[in-house]
């Protein structure tokens, strides 16, 4: 199980071995590094508070994701969720003026897509990550058949209390950050200290085992998609109240970038453990790299190439920091120093 | 009672009298093909979305099976749709130009062995003579920079960012690679940012980055999208998060959409060039239709150079509800 580590000799270790620490670090000294090479946007408040604009939508896919890794699953669906969502809640607003309501029936669409989900991986048998991918063709397929693929735009929702509720700003920081703050919380209570996060952590740390001690496998996987499926439609509603637009590939953009940030936060690709805190850290990362990089004057074809340079120097600092052994570079030099 | 009477037997006379040639209309109408046409983007997208209804509104009046392909603007996805649709033998193909003309030859070639009508929509492949409908992308990008010159007021030594594709063959490439030819003649300074594929499918990612390089930058006068809609639409949110005032840095790019209507009327947006994408999808089909049967051949049509500012802000918006424009 993941908590089950040995106490760490020296403090400094104890310290990174707290949940989220390790990748926090990284996070700060990126934001260091891009005050340093950016100083006007780095110092100043507005690019940040853009990115509170902007990340929490990926931000509480990626936390959703985080519970279905930590169980051995994929769900490489949510993006079309993201578009469903984001259709009904703009199509209810647009036709018939609800907001609340609005909000309601695109988080209980989300809801039935992903406990579909949940049926087509437990009943049919298919791998999540074949049975998701499945899904996100049939659901981006519906949503572009139902919408007939057309955008909407719903401007003159800014104003009205739901978006002032759940997008404004309170002075300059965007509301919906907080929000995804609270999803986080709430997620990491679900993992830490819920049954179902701990049945979630036995499923996908050994399944035999979870059988044997009577853990109903099934239905702990269905419930576990519902609720990407819910996270992924209030992921939508946030997209939507931010851009105040639908469209029929939205959410498509997240597709890559959610999956990293949930492995950037260290959560194990073999299931069996997660680590809520750090996806939280791990979507600002990826949320961060690019922009960091232009306001830095990496201009033209360089950006992407330093993207991937940044994004593997931050899982491998987030590794050492934590433990330097588990970097197997660093345990050698370390074995050799030793000798 | 008597006037229902003769106006329907005067209908009826006029039916007998023209009977031939209705009939040779409706053999002309009646086309009966299958047509692949590829749409570039992903369904109903800003940049797609007019595309599509013009080709089903001209399938429907030619009663042409439409297949509809769509590559999300990948210039390897398009080649390998096109030798899909090649494979399942239609009476015609309907390309995307991006691929370039020597990446398409051998696709060219064997529809040609194979008897299926080729048309060229969107992006141009040039020395291939095929009928082609769509816009100079190159020409609009070189409009595209002198409106928002125009309009913008630049001048020589003020700084443009252009946020487009500078990859040869990728979408938008010829669109950029005309705005910044523009800008180096009149001595107008500019970055060259290239755009993520992440950007490209959802535009809003493209906000941060956007908003990182003003507050990096803040004597720029100007950004231009060279070819992109959504990420066109997303502009007013750039300058509001980068705490700029309405028309304080000026901005223009491709493809007008609802988001793009409300960013010009809020004067965040200050020009967006129109490609008119009904016609190109409504103009390959017909072109296909006339080619098969007749051998009417080697059309061109360029569809743009349209444009939509706070001037004719509100003449465009009721078009672009349905999709039209």
């Amino acid at each position: 199980m993941a908590h089950a580590d040995k106490a760490p000799s020296n403090p400094v270790a104890g310290f990174f071995k707290i949940e989220g620490t390790a990748i926090a670090l990284v996070f700060v000294l990126l934001v260091i590094l891009f005050m340093l090479t950016a100083p006007r946007a780095f110092l100043g408040y507005r690019v940040y508070m853009s990115f509170m604009a902007t990340v929490p939508p990926p931000m509480i896919i990626a936390l959703g994701l985080t519970l279905v890794v930590v169980a051995g699953e994929m769900d490489l669906s949510f993006p079309s969720v993201v578009a469903f969502a984001s259709y009904v809640f703009c199509q209810l607003y647009q036709s018939y003026d609800l907001t609340w309501l609005a909000l309601v029936a695109a988080l209980v669409t989300g809801t039935v897509m992903g406990f579909i989900n949940g049926l087509v991986v437990t009943k049919l048998g298919i791998p999540s990550l074949i049975a998701t991918l499945g899904m996100l063709f049939l659901w981006g397929g519906l949503v572009t058949v139902v919408s007939n693929g057309a955008s909407l735009a719903i401007p003159d929702i800014e104003g009205r209390l739901i978006h002032t509720v759940l997008a404004g700003r309170i002075g300059v920081i965007p509301v919906q950050f907080l929000w995804a703050l609270a999803v986080a919380v709430v997620v990491w209570l679900i993992l830490n200290r819920h049954r179902f996060g701990e049945s979630l952590l036995f499923i996908g740390d050994n399944l035999k085992v979870a059988k044997v001690v009577g853990i109903a496998i099934d239905r702990e996987k269905i419930k576990l998609f519902t609720l990407m499926g819910l996270l992924s439609a209030l992921a939508g509603v946030f997209l939507t109240l931010e851009t105040t637009t639908y469209f029929s590939q939205a959410g498509m953009g997240y597709l890559l970038t959610v999956v990293a940030a949930v492995f950037i936060g260290g959560t194990s690709i073999f299931g069996g453990a997660g680590k809520v805190v750090g996806t939280v850290f791990g979507a600002l990362i990826v949320a961060i790299i690019e922009a960091g990089l232009v306001a830095s004057g990496v201009a033209g074809f360089w950006t992407r190439f330093y993207i991937g340079l940044v994004f593997i120097v931050s899982v491998t600092m987030n590794a050492a920091i934590e433990d330097p052994d588990k970097v197997p570079l660093l345990r050698q030099l370390r074995s050799r120093a030793r000798n | 009672m008597r006037r229902i009477t003769k106006t329907i037997a005067g209908m009826a006379l006029a039916a007998m009298v023209a009977a031939p040639g209705v009939s040779a209309a409706a053999e002309a109408v009646d086309s009966g093909m299958t047509i692949y046409f590829q749409m570039g983007g992903n369904p109903g997208d800003t940049a797609t979305l007019a595309r599509e209804l013009g080709a089903r509104d001209a399938a429907r009046v030619l009663k042409v099976n439409l297949i509809e392909q769509h590559a999300g603007w990948d210039p390897q996805k398009m080649i390998v749709q096109a030798k899909e649709a090649i494979a399942a033998q239609p009476d015609a193909i309907v390309v995307m130009g991006h691929p370039g003309t020597n990446a398409m030859k051998s696709v060219l070639d064997e529809a040609k062995a194979d008897g299926i009508v080729v048309v060229v929509n969107n992006n141009e492949l040039p020395g291939t003579g095929l009928s082609y409908f769509g816009l100079d992308n190159y020409g609009a990008g070189k409009n595209l920079a002198n409106l928002t010159i125009e309009n913008g007021k630049l001048k020589e030594g003020d700084k443009v960012l252009v946020y487009g594709a500078f990859v040869e063959g990728a979408a938008g490439a010829d669109v950029a690679k005309g705005a910044t030819e523009v800008l180096k003649e009149k001595g107008i300074a500019f970055t060259p940012l290239q755009w993520s594929n992440e950007a490209v499918q959802d535009p809003a990612l493209s906000v941060p980055v956007l908003v990182a390089y003003l507050e990096a930058n803040p004597d720029t006068k100007a950004i231009i999208v060279p070819g992109h809609g959504g990420i066109t639409a997303v502009l007013d949110k750039v300058l509001k998060q980068a705490g700029k005032q309405p028309g304080e840095v000026v901005t223009s790019g491709f493809d007008i959409s609802s988001a793009a209507i409300q960013g010009v009327r809020d004067g965040y947006i200050t020009v967006v060039l129109d490609q008119q994408p009904y016609l190109q999808g409504f103009m390959p089909v017909a072109a296909a239709v006339l080619q098969k049967k007749y051998g009417l051949a080697g059309l061109q049509l360029n569809t743009g150079g349209g444009y939509l500012t706070k001037d004719n802000v509100d003449a465009l918006a009721a078009l672009v509800k349905d999709g039209i424009r």
